[in-house]
């Protein structure tokens, strides 16, 4: 059995690698600008609000669940610490508000899900649209400009050269990764993955890591609505809106099962690297985004159809030989 | 008649007829037939999506790609119409179900053949299937859709041709939900897919067809669309998806698979569409459609599981897994 895992884990390590390697030469090859250090360090700028919100995610798929109000609740927290900036409240408190709003938002959808029992998919895209709407009233469709220059520090500021969120990427990953490895609550998220009705008679409070796995993705996601906030000065509703699917995709590509219960954190950054790297390089080369939302269905579609004929052959082999 | 008041449809229905009601009281414009009309019309390309969804919903599934199918449809359609010689009434629509049946039938094939989880697969191909038209028209709109295309979406005799073709395809999907295997299937699949699988039903056939369908309908509804604007957007009816499943969980179709009816959809999706008018018409800024409906689903949804896991308790079950 151990071995069987090994032997999964590195196979798709392998494919993982393979596509980190070959979409870096390409990057390489097509533009010389790519590999500068300044180039690197924007690309892992860019790729921070999105990292950190799709190790939410990571987070949530791995009990099983799914959170498609992720992008929605990034927007409506912006726009609330947005507003609170703008009519001159301090930062600590504007931020203290958004969090409030993100905790809140991540117990409405834990509510629906642990004890009405509704579906994730289903739960998520209800407050999905409800958050989003929220969010419209708020900002009474508009978007919010002036934002104060002193919050311009978690978006644009650097420390020795490096992007502030960067860190703070690298910080909240370390922390989930310590997290799920290493307390009574990541073996939980793990196994409620694996079968969600064992865990509940071995005496694994579901319904509380449920609580626990929904606020975090919904406060990871107000911590990337707040950088990015900083990093453009403005507060936009659907601000994350068009970020929910390449989360998802980048959490699948870095090997978590869509269904729960395997995968992690550094799998799901270098999902992130990969496609901020396309990005990257289409932004580059002058490539229309258009071709980046092709892009990240297509990946979307292959990696998961690639994944499921890797695991179907496992299966027929394992079968044949019982 | 007891059957009747039994069923959830009647009680959605007196729920739209009090919302009438109440709307005309507060504005008497609002029973205006051009009003009325108007609603109904811009309803149509929705309720054509909601009729597919319904199917889709009944066997457990979903499909948030529809209206990115819609738009693939109606965005080739408009360039089609405008600048092929062979382009006329016929070939159009047979050109709409063609587009139709091939983005239904990649979703049907990749769900069915790899049993994927079809939310992730229709995330990914709306995203590719909007992608394409993206790139290709670069975002812009395309104006001037010829004249013999737009009045195949005006009013004659005070009938409005979209709602003429709305009913045909709600008669339709309704028969064939009742009438036919394909149809009992749907629910079977939905109701207990162990069982429909010990009975004989094939199951992979079965979510190939119903996503196909659904797809078939998408690509008549940007036939509509089309019809209906004049022009067409590549970039618009972002967030339909939604509006449809809203419709059909309204109308009582269980969005964990097994039961839901074409009637109650069609009331769910008048419903919408009286919600979106009544907000106009009651001066709210539309940014609150959103909330709106939001909430809707949340509330109806939320109803729906807590009645339904009421009935389960009710029920003595011997849990064989």
């Amino acid at each position: 059995m151990k071995e069987k895992l090994k032997n999964k884990f590195t196979l798709h390590e392998i494919v993982l690698a393979g596509a980190f390697l070959l979409i870096f030469l390409i990057g390489t090859f097509s533009n010389e600008n790519f590999l500068s250090l300044r180039n690197i360090l924007s690309l892992f700028q860019q790729m921070s609000e999105m990292g950190i919100m799709a190790m939410g995610l990571t987070l949530v798929i791995l009990t099983g669940g799914m959170d498609l109000s992720a992008g929605t609740t990034m927007g409506l927290c912006a726009v609330c610490s947005g507003l609170c900036l703008t009519k001159g409240m301090g930062v600590g408190i504007s931020l203290l508000v958004s969090v409030g709003v993100a905790v809140l938002c991540g117990i409405i959808n834990s509510i629906l899900v642990a004890i009405i029992r509704i579906p994730p998919m289903i739960a998520t895209l209800g407050t999905q649209m409800f958050f989003l709407g929220v969010a419209l009233v708020l900002s009474q469709g508009n978007s919010i400009s002036g934002i104060p220059e002193s919050f311009y520090f978690l978006g644009q500021d650097k420390v020795l050269e490096m992007p502030l969120q960067m860190i703070l990427l690298f910080i909240l990953a370390a922390f989930l990764i310590i997290m799920l490895r290493r307390t009574m609550t990541g073996q939980h998220i793990y196994a409620m993955g694996n079968n969600m009705k064992a865990s509940l008679f071995s005496g694994i409070r579901t319904t509380r890591v449920l609580f626990f796995t929904y606020i975090v993705c919904s406060v990871m996601c107000c911590i990337a609505g707040n950088i990015q906030v900083s990093r453009v000065a403005t507060a936009r509703a659907d601000m994350g809106s068009a970020f929910l699917m390449t989360c998802i995709s980048a959490v699948v590509l870095g090997g978590t099962s869509i269904n729960g219960g395997s995968g992690g954190i550094a799998g799901t950054i270098v999902g992130i690297l990969i496609f901020a790297m396309i990005g990257n390089i289409m932004n580059l080369v002058g490539i229309s985004s258009f071709w980046q939302q092709l892009a990240t269905g297509s990946i979307l579609v292959l990696v998961v159809v690639f994944n499921r004929v890797i695991e179907m052959q496992k299966y027929k082999v394992k079968s044949r030989k019982v | 008649m007891k059957k009747i008041l039994e069923k959830r449809e009647t009680g959605v229905f007196l729920i739209l007829v009090l919302l009438c009601f109440g709307l005309s009281l507060y504005s008497p414009s609002f029973l205006s037939y051009t009003n009325i009309k108007n609603v109904l019309v811009n309803s149509v390309p929705v309720g054509i999506m909601a009729t597919g969804m319904t199917l889709v919903l009944i066997t457990a599934g979903i499909d948030v790609s529809v209206a990115s199918q819609m738009m693939f449809s109606a965005t080739w359609l408009a360039i089609f119409s405008q600048s092929s010689p062979l382009a006329n009434p016929a070939t159009v629509l047979i050109l709409a179900l063609l587009l139709g049946a091939v983005t239904g039938a990649i979703n049907g094939l990749l769900i069915a053949c790899f049993s994927i989880p079809p939310i992730i697969i229709t995330l990914g191909t709306a995203s590719i299937y909007r992608g394409i038209i993206l790139v290709y028209t670069n975002g812009r709109w395309i104006m001037n859709i010829p004249k013999w295309f737009t009045s195949l979406g005006k009013t004659y005799f005070n009938i409005p041709l979209p709602i003429i073709y709305a009913i045909v395809i709600f008669v339709l999907t309704a028969w064939i939900l009742k009438h036919t295997y394909f149809g009992r299937s749907v629910y079977a699949v939905g109701g207990n897919e162990n069982a429909a699988r010990y009975v004989g039903v094939d199951i992979k056939k079965t979510i190939f067809l119903t996503y196909f369908y659904a797809g078939l309908l998408c690509g008549f509804a940007g036939f509509v669309l089309d019809a209906i604007l004049g022009n067409c957007q590549p970039s618009g009816s972002n967030g339909w998806e939604m509006n449809a499943i809203a419709a059909a969980v309204i109308g009582g179709t269980n969005i964990l698979g097994g039961s839901g009816t074409i009637v109650g959809t069609v009331i769910g999706v008048v419903m919408m569409g009286v919600i979106e008018n009544g907000l106009v018409v009651a001066h709210i800024p539309t940014y609150w459609q959103k909330l709106v409906y939001g909430l809707i689903i949340i509330v109806t949804v939320t109803f729906d599981v807590i009645r339904r896991n009421y009935a389960d308790s009710q029920k003595q079950t011997i849990d064989v897994d």
